[in-house]
C-alpha cells in the first residue's frame, strides 16, 4: 500500500474527519460510476456509492491495508450491491417477480445525456446506449464479475475471494457474460467493420 | 479440430492475462495455424473493444457537490434520538451493571467538584472572566449540532464515569464488561470524527479541544486488553482524573443548559451559577 494512503487511513482511525472527507472526494467518482455499472440507474447508484463510504467510515479500524484503498472500496461496493439485491430479491420473490424482468425495466440511464437528450441520439450515442443496455442485460452476478474484471482490472482469484465463490464459478460467469455481450453487440461489430457479415 | 474446443475459454483468459505461461504458449501456437480460432479470438477482442467505449452519463455538478453531505447524513442516521438519560442507560453496560448507588455517588462527586471549581473561579477571577467561563462557545453553532454535541458528551460522560468509579482493588473487572465498553469507545471515536469536523466549521475551538482530549482517553479505553486489564483500567482512570475530564464535560453541559434556559441569566447572579 502507498505510504500516503497508510498515513491518511491512520488519520481517519484517529478520528480526523478532514482525512475521511479527502478519501470521499478522491474516490467518489470512481465509486459512483462503478455503482452505476452495477445498478444501471442514477438513484440506486447514488445510494450505493454513499453507503460504500459510510461502510468505510464504520469499518476503517478493520482495514488491514493488504490491498490498496481503491481495491478495498471496489470490494465494499460489489458486496453491498449483492447484499442489497439479495434483500430486494427476497421481497420481489413474494410478488413472484422475475429478477431479470425487473432489470429490463430499470435499464435506462435516467437523467443522463446518453439516454435523456434526443439530440444526443446520434449514431455514436445510439451505440453507447446499446453498450450500456448490453451490460444491463447480464445477470447481476455476471455483470459484477465482468465489471470488476474488465473495468476494474481485478484478478479472477480476487473476485472469487470478494464474492466468496470458487474461481471456477467466476470464470464460468465471465465466459457467459462475454458470450451474451457478443450476441448483444454482434450488429455493431458488423456495422463498424469489425466483423464480416454472414 | 476437436482440439479447438479446448482453447475456447482460453481466448478470454488470454485477453485478461489470466493464463499461465505454458497455457499462453500453447494457445499462441494453436492460433498460428487455426484460422477458425483466430476469427473467434478477434470477435471477442472486438466485443471487448466496444465495451471499452462505454461512457457514463455525467450527473449534474450539484450532485458531486452534495455527495459528501449525503454521506454525512447517512453516518448520522443511526444515532439514537433524544430520550431521557436514564432510559438510555441500558445501552451502556458499564452503567447498567454498576450498582446504582455508585453512579449516584459519582454524579454527586462531579456536581460537588463543579461547585468547587466554579466557586474557585468566581472568587479569583473578575466577573468578566467568570462570565467567559460559562459562556457557550459561539452563538453561531447550529442548534442541531449543539444537541448532537450535548448527546455525545452525555454518553461519553456516562461511559467514563463508570470507568472512573470502578474500584480496581475490590471489584471484579467482569462487571465492567470491557468487551462492550471497548466497542462503545470505538463508536464514540467514530462519532467524534464527524462532530469535530462540524465543530471546526462552526468555529468552536473549545469544544473541539475537549473532543480531542476525550478521543485520547477513548482510544486508551478501546485499546485495553479484553479481560482483566487492571493496569490498563488504572491507566485510563488516571488519565480521566489527570485531565479533569468529567469536570470539563459537566462544565460544557452546564454552559449548554445555560444557553438553552428560557430566562437569560444576568452576569452577576452568583447564586444561580452555584446551582
Ligand atoms: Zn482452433
Amino acid at each position: 500500500m502507498h505510504l500516503d494512503e497508510q498515513q491518511i487511513i491512520q488519520k481517519i482511525r484517529d478520528g480526523d474527519a478532514t482525512a475521511f472527507r479527502e478519501v470521499v472526494e478522491k474516490h467518489k467518482r470512481d465509486i459512483y460510476y462503478l455503482a452505476l455499472d452495477f445498478t444501471g440507474n442514477h438513484h440506486d447508484a447514488e445510494d450505493l456509492a454513499q453507503d460504500v463510504f459510510v461502510q468505510v467510515f464504520r469499518s476503517i479500524q478493520s482495514f488491514r491495508g493488504e490491498s490498496s484503498l481503491r481495491v478495498w472500496l471496489h470490494r465494499i461496493t460489489v458486496n453491498l450491491f449483492i447484499n442489497k439485491r439479495r434483500k430486494k430479491a427476497l421481497s420481489a420473490m413474494e410478488l413472484k417477480e422475475d429478477f431479470s424482468h425487473e432489470y429490463s425495466e430499470n435499464t435506462s440511464f435516467d437523467g443522463g445525456r446518453i439516454h435523456g437528450n434526443p439530440e444526443q441520439t446520434t449514431e455514436s450515442g445510439f451505440a453507447l446506449t446499446h453498450i450500456n443496455s448490453a451490460l444491463q442485460s447480464l445477470s447481476e452476478r455476471e455483470r459484477s464479475v465482468f465489471v470488476l474484471r474488465h473495468y476494474k482490472d481485478m484478478q479472477l482469484k480476487d473476485i472469487a475471494a470478494t464474492l466468496h465463490i470458487a474461481e471456477g464459478t467466476v470464470k464460468g460467469l465471465l465466459f457467459r457474460a462475454i458470450r451474451k455481450l457478443q450476441k448483444e453487440l454482434a450488429f455493431y461489430r458488423q456495422d463498424l467493420g469489425l466483423e464480416a457479415s454472414e | 479440430m476437436t482440439n479447438c474446443k479446448k482453447y475456447e475459454n482460453h481466448f478470454v483468459l488470454s485477453i485478461y492475462k489470466e493464463l499461465s505461461e505454458k497455457e499462453q504458449a500453447a494457445l499462441d501456437k494453436h492460433l498460428q495455424k487455426c484460422t477458425n480460432c483466430q476469427q473467434q479470438f478477434k470477435q471477442i477482442q472486438a466485443t471487448l473493444g466496444l465495451m471499452d467505449q462505454r461512457q457514463h452519463p455525467e450527473p449534474e455538478a450539484e450532485f458531486w457537490d452534495g455527495f459528501w453531505g449525503g454521506v454525512q447524513v447517512k453516518i448520522h442516521q443511526p444515532l439514537p434520538q433524544k430520550a431521557p438519560v436514564w432510559a438510555r442507560l441500558k445501552e451502556w453496560p458499564i452503567i447498567h451493571r454498576l450498582p446504582r448507588f455508585s453512579l449516584q455517588i459519582g454524579t454527586a462527586m462531579a456536581m460537588l467538584l463543579i461547585g468547587i471549581f466554579i466557586g474557585k473561579f468566581y472568587f479569583s477571577y473578575d466577573a468578566q472572566k467568570q462570565n467567559q467561563l460559562l459562556t457557550p462557545e459561539s452563538d453561531a453553532i447550529p442548534i442541531e449540532l449543539q444537541k448532537q454535541t450535548s448527546t455525545y458528551l452525555e454518553k461519553t460522560n456516562l461511559l467514563l464515569l463508570g470507568i472512573a468509579n470502578f474500584d480496581t482493588k475490590n471489584e471484579d473487572p467482569f462487571i465492567l464488561d470491557l468487551k462492550n465498553n471497548k466497542k462503545f469507545s470505538r463508536d464514540l471515536i467514530k462519532q467524534a470524527a464527524v462532530l469535530k469536523h462540524d465543530l471546526s466549521e462552526a468555529n468552536a475551538p473549545r469544544l473541539l479541544s475537549l473532543l480531542s482530549e476525550l478521543e485520547v482517553i477513548l482510544m486508551q479505553l478501546a485499546n485495553l486488553e479484553e479481560e482483566n486489564d487492571l493496569p490498563g483500567i488504572e491507566f485510563v482512570q488516571s488519565a480521566i482524573e489527570g485531565r479533569s475530564i468529567l469536570l470539563k464535560i459537566n462544565l460544557e453541559q452546564l454552559r449548554s443548559n445555560k444557553m438553552h434556559s428560557p430566562v437569560p441569566q444576568k452576569h452577576n447572579e452568583k447564586t444561580k451559577i452555584h446551582l
